[in-house]
């Protein structure tokens, strides 16, 4: 949830306020609750000065979070990175929204994922104690 | 200057240009205007005087046949577009369309590549292939000696037009004209109205003016010129309206509106003289029909910003006539930005609170 909502603030400031990317960035880290430090860690490597640019800066912050991301979700924050910052308003805005999509549609499968793990475990746990009481009688 | 450069123009360098610039000895930073940088091409400098290939180790070329002139690869010119647009191209989108970007103290990355087009007209630049980087260099206090020929008995201002060729001053002797006003330096503080289409007089930076423009003044910038100064006159209620380059209809409509309106008008026309002017159609309306009352032609005879004269409307033979400056305390020849701000480059005192009466010295690149 926090990374989409992260994603959609960096949308909206790009797109409704044309705020540079760097502070774009930081202002979706606040929004972005446990994921901020992959917005932090973007905005930092595009301070540094030297040139670097939204797409080099956003691979580099995905690369130092990996631990935290399955393989899907990296590959769908990847999707926000081409021409990041390098092309105009509306296409930012495209891409990014396309990475929001993709990333609510993995935690989408992961939360269906988890529902149905849940209920077989939850299956699971009431046949166990059914047969354990079986045996017990 | 030197400070300014090492602040403003070195951080949007991409590293090894940076430090090759940072390398140049103080004498030729203090001297340079331009460094215009193309992919695959030695770095020219353009200093006061001349101009060289940049180098390593702080070294300057007149020719790059040694092989010793640092040549940038387009990754280094990409790398500093980034730089100049904060990695954020949409950021930039009108000022990419103008073909330019305003640095920090006013300074200016001009930039040519693709144009994508829109209607025919031009929506931004693609694929950046030369950057010119212009110093800016701020001419405090260069209009003091002739400001006081702009006023009235009252001590209000004329409306003024100044003529020139390009790269004659116009633009900086505007801006002064209006920093001195609006800071009272010669009569009491005025309340002025900047209508900067092209953000040349006040060089606007995310919506603070990099050039010093005095503190009563208010601009509008990137706007329309004949919309800023209606939009200016009805909600910043001006006592003197500034703009730069006049000459479409429009222009002329929205000068004659507030000149006739009790609000005098300072702006400057492209002209060889009173006359050449007087031969395009929108300002020889403009001047017959009384919107100035002075005409003050600029050349760069003796630097730029030289005033040769200054006309005022003769109402019996309507026409221009020159006002009598030889053999007065106020000598039109002698005035020149350089000459000017050369005298108040003696002036080590701490600019005083409204930035009147001392100054930094040298022209705008």
């Amino acid at each position: 949830m926090g990374v989409e909502q992260g994603l959609l603030v960096l949308m909206r400031e790009i797109e409704y306020l044309s705020i540079p990317l760097p502070m774009a960035m930081e202002h979706a880290a606040l929004a972005a609750g446990n994921a901020a430090l992959l917005f932090e860690l973007a905005a930092s490597t595009l301070q540094e000065g030297y040139g670097v640019s939204g797409e080099e800066a956003w691979l580099s912050a995905l690369t130092q979070t990996a631990a935290w991301w399955q393989e899907e979700e990296k590959s769908a924050l990847a999707t926000a990175a081409p021409g990041l910052g390098s092309t105009d308003a509306a296409s930012q805005s495209r891409r990014l929204e396309l990475a929001r999509q993709r990333v609510a549609g993995c935690e989408q499968l992961a939360k269906e994922r988890e529902d149905k793990y849940g209920r077989i475990w939850r299956s699971m746990g009431w046949a166990s104690g059914a047969l354990l009481v079986l045996l017990l009688v | 200057m030197l400070d300014e450069i090492y602040r403003f123009i070195l951080p949007y360098l991409p590293p090894q240009l940076r430090i090759a610039v940072a390398a140049l000895p103080d004498s030729l930073l203090a001297q340079l205007e331009e460094l215009r940088l193309k992919p695959e091409a030695p770095v020219l400098c353009r200093f006061r005087d001349n101009e060289a290939f940049l180098g390593m180790n702080g070294h300057c070329y007149q020719s790059c046949s040694e092989g010793k002139a640092l040549l940038l690869t387009q990754a280094d010119i990409q790398k500093t577009v980034l730089l100049l647009a904060d990695s954020s191209i949409y950021a930039w989108e009108d000022e990419l369309r103008r073909g330019y970007i305003t640095l920090p103290g006013g300074h200016r990355a001009g930039l040519c590549g693709r144009a994508v087009l829109e209607q025919g007209h031009i929506r931004t630049l693609k694929d950046i292939s030369s950057i010119n980087i212009r110093i800016a260099r701020p001419a405090l206090d260069c209009a003091l000696p002739l400001l006081p020929q702009l006023l009235d008995s009252q001590a209000r201002p004329f409306s003024t037009l100044l003529v020139s060729p390009p790269r004659a001053g116009k633009t900086t002797l505007l801006r002064d004209i209006a920093r001195l006003l609006s800071d009272g330096c010669t009569a009491a503080p005025c309340r002025v109205g900047i209508a900067d289409e092209r953000s040349e007089l006040a060089a606007m930076r995310q919506g603070m003016p990099q050039l010093p423009v005095g503190l009563r003044t208010d601009v509008l910038d990137g706007c329309l010129k004949a919309e800023a100064m209606q939009l200016l006159l009805r909600s910043m209620s001006p006592d003197v309206l500034v703009t730069d380059e006049i000459g479409r209809a429009e222009d002329a409509v929205a000068i004659d509106d507030a000149a006739h309106a009790g609000v005098s008008v300072i702006a400057s026309a492209h002209g060889y003289d009173e006359e050449d002017v007087s031969r395009r159609p929108v300002l020889a309306g403009l001047l017959s029909s009384g919107a100035f009352q002075r005409i003050v032609v600029l050349s760069r005879k003796k630097g730029p910003g030289t005033v040769e004269r200054i006309c005022v409307p003769d109402s019996k033979w309507g026409r221009w006539t020159y006002v009598s400056c030889a053999g007065s305390d106020y000598d039109c020849s002698k005035l020149c930005i350089g000459g000017a701000a050369r005298s108040s480059q003696t002036a080590t005192a701490p600019l005083p609170a409204d930035g009147c009466g001392a100054g930094t010295s040298g022209i705008d690149a």
